[in-house]
């Protein structure tokens, strides 16, 4: 029951992890799907765990501790009763929801719905409004951040939120250049994180300057366009956002689920709550690069194209692994004239798995080469789900 | 998605539209304050964000999508944005990289409508079988709200003895709630 990285998620929950353990925690949950579900379950715990200890009867000996205290260091308590500690945070918490809820409920049945432009949020405190990674250089309709006026030459600060409510704004990314036009309707939040800026509502234009490094990340609310320098658009809306490339190439990778697929000039994607959007009859839903003995994954799950540096296999090797739907019980797979073979045993890899013994090391080299899946309902081969999915892998240095 | 019932052409939509909302916010109470709390490492500003979450949905009802296995999805990018937007208000920097607050938030999902008070209970018996000094410095921490710096002076222990308590505590009182209701922490 017990997992190795136990300890630092525990002390993560008192705060008590330096810097470097802090990016042990996360190696554990970036790599290990069992430390992620008990980080979660923890996370859960701690939820109910002041509230329980008011169900839990008290011991002797353990209710002299904050009186104690309190002698000691008069000022120092952060809650007038700390007796009641969970109890009026819980009923404020719920009369407040109640009120909350009943009242605008109660008015939202006679209203017309919400607009379709995301709510103004207020612009961080501590932030000057002329201060900011994103700058507009025109607009030849109404812009605003922080529901106040946004006009040229206004810098935008990390955390706003701007609304292009007519016509069309043209910002800059001032650190590279990158030019983003928002059209009427939209809605950006300014992340100048890992994401750059976040599409939540309506549809943008990017002209990305070639990135050095780091690469240049917009997000939307079903998926996250991470690009090194290209053009493209990315529209959200009625619950999905599509992405259109018009030059270069971009990864694209659902918030759902993770899956990423890397989209070239002339082509496009969709992503939902439920991640990227594939055909009804997708029976194969992504594949997973894994080291040759498929001991571990090196990376996340890509449909169509994907991308794996050789200086991330290092001495692993490289297997892939097809994730199929529950009805495929064999596949043929086919990596030009370098492996064709019928997986029958799930999970599915292009070089087989240990279950199979059959494990081949196959050292990879740099190029790009074409993989044909071809899933089937029946172990033997027979049976074919739909066409044959095509598979473009780009090995880089 | 299916369309959501119109509060303006229905009359009765907006009773059922109010019911929902409340059920939506008990199924999902704990996975939004879970989750929260891991985005932000923050009991405090976990209860900030399921508020926060609340006025959203109560706002606008209409947006809660309607198949059931979509909410948890929606509820987990709602809960996302506004624990980093709370974070980022109260000056805190996510104590995670944004990555592994995606790839966690998969393991908050929606549970039983009872799953917060079952977990509730399986935690009050675990805290009941702990030792004598064990209790003591888990009361101290989240009954009575005391830094470790107080508690050390009470216990007569060292600060990093009272972390290193918490510690072992923590994880003996997952095993101890896994046990008694499988690995599904009874909610997720």
């Amino acid at each position: 029951m017990s997992h190795p990285a136990d300890p630092l998620i525990a002390a993560w929950l008192s705060d008590d992890l330096d810097a470097d353990g802090v990016r042990a925690l996360e190696d554990h949950l970036r790599k290990d799907p069992a430390a992620r579900a008990r980080f979660a379950r923890f996370c859960q715990s701690e939820t109910v765990l002041s509230q329980a200890l008011k169900l839990a009867p008290v011991r002797p000996g353990t209710t002299g501790m904050r009186r104690a205290v309190r002698s000691s260091r008069r000022m120092r308590v952060r809650r007038p009763d700390g007796r009641l500690n969970w109890v009026l945070p819980t009923a404020a918490a719920a009369l407040i929801g109640v009120v909350i809820i009943l009242s605008v409920v109660g008015r939202s049945g006679t209203t017309v719905p919400t607009p379709t432009i995301a709510t103004p949020v207020q612009a961080p405190r501590d932030l000057s409004p002329d201060q900011g990674p994103l700058e507009l250089l025109r607009s030849d309709g109404e812009v605003r951040y922080a529901g106040k006026p946004l006009t040229s030459g206004m810098q935008v600060p990390r955390g706003a939120v701007i609304e292009v409510l007519s016509g069309t704004a043209e910002l800059r990314w001032r650190s590279d250049g990158s030019l983003l036009t928002a059209a009427a309707g939209s809605a950006l939040r300014v992340d100048d994180g890992a994401t750059k800026v976040t599409v939540q509502q309506g549809r943008l234009d990017a002209h990305i300057t070639q990135q050095v490094g780091t690469p240049f990340s917009i997000g939307g609310p079903h998926a996250t366009a991470t690009v090194m320098g290209t053009r493209f658009s990315l529209q959200v809306a009625d619950g999905v956002t599509d992405l259109r490339v018009s030059e270069g190439r971009v990864r694209f990778t659902a918030v759902a689920d993770r899956t990423a697929m890397e989209v070239i000039a002339s082509e496009s994607a969709q992503a939902d709550s439920r991640g990227l959007r594939l055909p009804p009859d997708h029976h194969v839903r992504g594949f997973v690069p894994t080291a040759h003995d498929i001991t571990r994954d090196l990376g996340g799950r890509m449909t169509r194209r994907g991308t794996v540096h050789l200086s991330d296999l290092a001495s692993s090797g490289f297997n892939l692994r097809l994730e199929c739907s529950d009805e495929v019980h064999s596949v043929s797979i086919t990596m030009e004239d370098i492996e064709k073979r019928l997986e029958q045993v799930p999970a599915f890899h292009l070089f087989g798995d240990v279950k199979e013994q059959a494990t081949r090391k196959w050292n990879p080299r740099q190029g790009t080469f074409t993989i044909h899946a071809q899933p089937y309902r029946d172990v033997e081969g027979h049976q074919a789900l739909g066409p044959p999915v095509q598979f473009e892998l780009t090995i880089v240095p | 998605m299916q369309p959501a019932p119109s509060p303006r052409s229905d009359p009765s939509a907006s009773a059922l539209l109010r019911v929902r909302l409340v059920q939506v916010l008990t199924r999902h109470q704990l996975m939004i304050t879970a989750y929260a709390r891991a985005i932000t490492g923050d009991a405090q500003l976990a209860e900030d964000v399921y508020q926060e979450v609340a006025v959203i949905l109560a706002q606008d009802p209409t947006r809660i999508p309607l198949p059931e296995d979509e909410v948890a999805v929606w509820l987990r990018a709602v809960t996302r944005r506004k624990a980093l937007e709370v974070g980022r208000q109260a000056r805190r920097t996510p104590r995670l990289a944004e990555d592994v607050i995606d790839l966690v938030g998969e393991q908050f999902g929606a549970g039983p409508s009872d799953g917060m008070a079952v977990l509730r209970e399986a935690m009050a018996s675990c805290l009941s079988s702990l030792p004598q000094d064990q209790r003591r410095i888990i009361d101290g921490r989240y009954r009575d709200d005391l830094t470790c710096e107080d508690i050390a002076t009470q216990v007569g222990r060292s600060v990093q003895g009272v972390y290193a308590v918490l510690k072992r505590v923590r994880v003996a009182l997952q095993d101890c709630v896994e046990r008694r209701l499988g690995p599904s922490n009874g909610a997720a």
